[in-house]
């Protein structure tokens, strides 16, 4: 099932995990051919791919994390399945100390003014919560 | 489909891309319950789950890949979904200097010689070559 946010229970699993340490959220995203503002958005009418609306997301997000010490280990453009079949066009991998400041992420005062470009853009996503290995720590 | 290698028209695409561009590539992991090993092999009697047979291939891989120039970026364990409801076991991700490095590394004895361990532990897996538009360690 195409999914764009986490059901309550995702959410609340992912808020109430005991586990305190870093954590890295590995974000597999389909984009929109072309983006779709609301009227009500500064950039309705402007004809552009939704990737290039996400990117105005992923690049406001990542400064809203690195004021709680989260950010971007790898953002990649997906050209193709070597092995398996999928249909993901982007890669994105955020790190933060731990998933407080990933909720803090977005309660930012800035996150209001962001999500638009991700609405926009986005088409649907995976996000997995993973534990990072030692090295990203 | 669940598939571990790449069928022959993935290996003909990859061969038919720039062979000098580094490349990061995605691994989606799914390991097995039980590993596989044959019969006759020294790990055939042990009892290995496939997460544990895998990371010998892990461990051994990572020597292979810092020999070639390529670098694990990412690996991350015990997957939670918290958008969307697939199944994997575990994220990695590798940059390998070029598209060509990667086809000479699995074609090496020294990767011929630990690929039992894979395939002893890995139940299937997604490979997505990636392009980097940004990455942390290239731009520290």
């Amino acid at each position: 099932m195409p999914a764009f946010q986490p059901t309550a229970n995702q959410f609340r699993a992912f808020r109430d995990d005991p586990h305190d340490g870093p954590i890295a959220q590995v974000n597999l995203l389909k984009f929109r051919v072309k983006a779709e503002y609301q009227p009500e958005d500064p950039e309705f009418g402007t004809e552009e791919p939704g990737a290039a609306a996400y990117q105005r997301y992923a690049d406001a997000f990542a400064d809203a994390a690195a004021d709680v010490g989260g950010h971007c280990l790898l953002m990649g453009h997906a050209e193709r399945y070597f092995i398996g079949n999928g249909d993901w066009d982007a890669v994105m991998v955020m790190h933060f100390p731990n998933r407080q400041a990933f909720i803090a992420t977005l309660n930012h005062r800035n996150y209001q003014d962001m999500h638009r470009h991700r609405d926009a853009g986005l088409l649907c996503q995976d996000l997995i919560t993973t534990r990072p290995s030692a090295r990203e720590t | 489909m669940a598939a571990i290698t790449p069928t022959p028209e993935q290996t003909a695409g990859f061969l038919g891309r720039d062979q000098d561009a580094s490349i990061v590539m995605v691994n989606l992991l799914k390991f097995k319950e039980t590993a596989t090993y044959a019969e006759g092999t020294a790990e055939f009697n042990e009892t290995l789950s496939g997460a544990e047979a895998y990371m010998r291939y892990g461990v051994e891989v990572a020597k292979i890949l810092a020999s070639i120039g390529a670098k694990q970026l990412f690996a991350g364990t015990l997957p939670h979904f918290m958008i969307g409801d697939g199944d994997w076991d575990m994220v990695a991700l590798v940059r390998y200097p070029s598209r060509a490095a990667m086809i000479a590394m699995t074609q090496s004895d020294a990767y011929q010689a630990i690929h039992h361990h894979r395939e002893a532990g890995l139940a299937h897996q997604d490979l997505i070559e990636v392009t980097e538009l940004f990455s942390a360690d290239q731009a520290a």
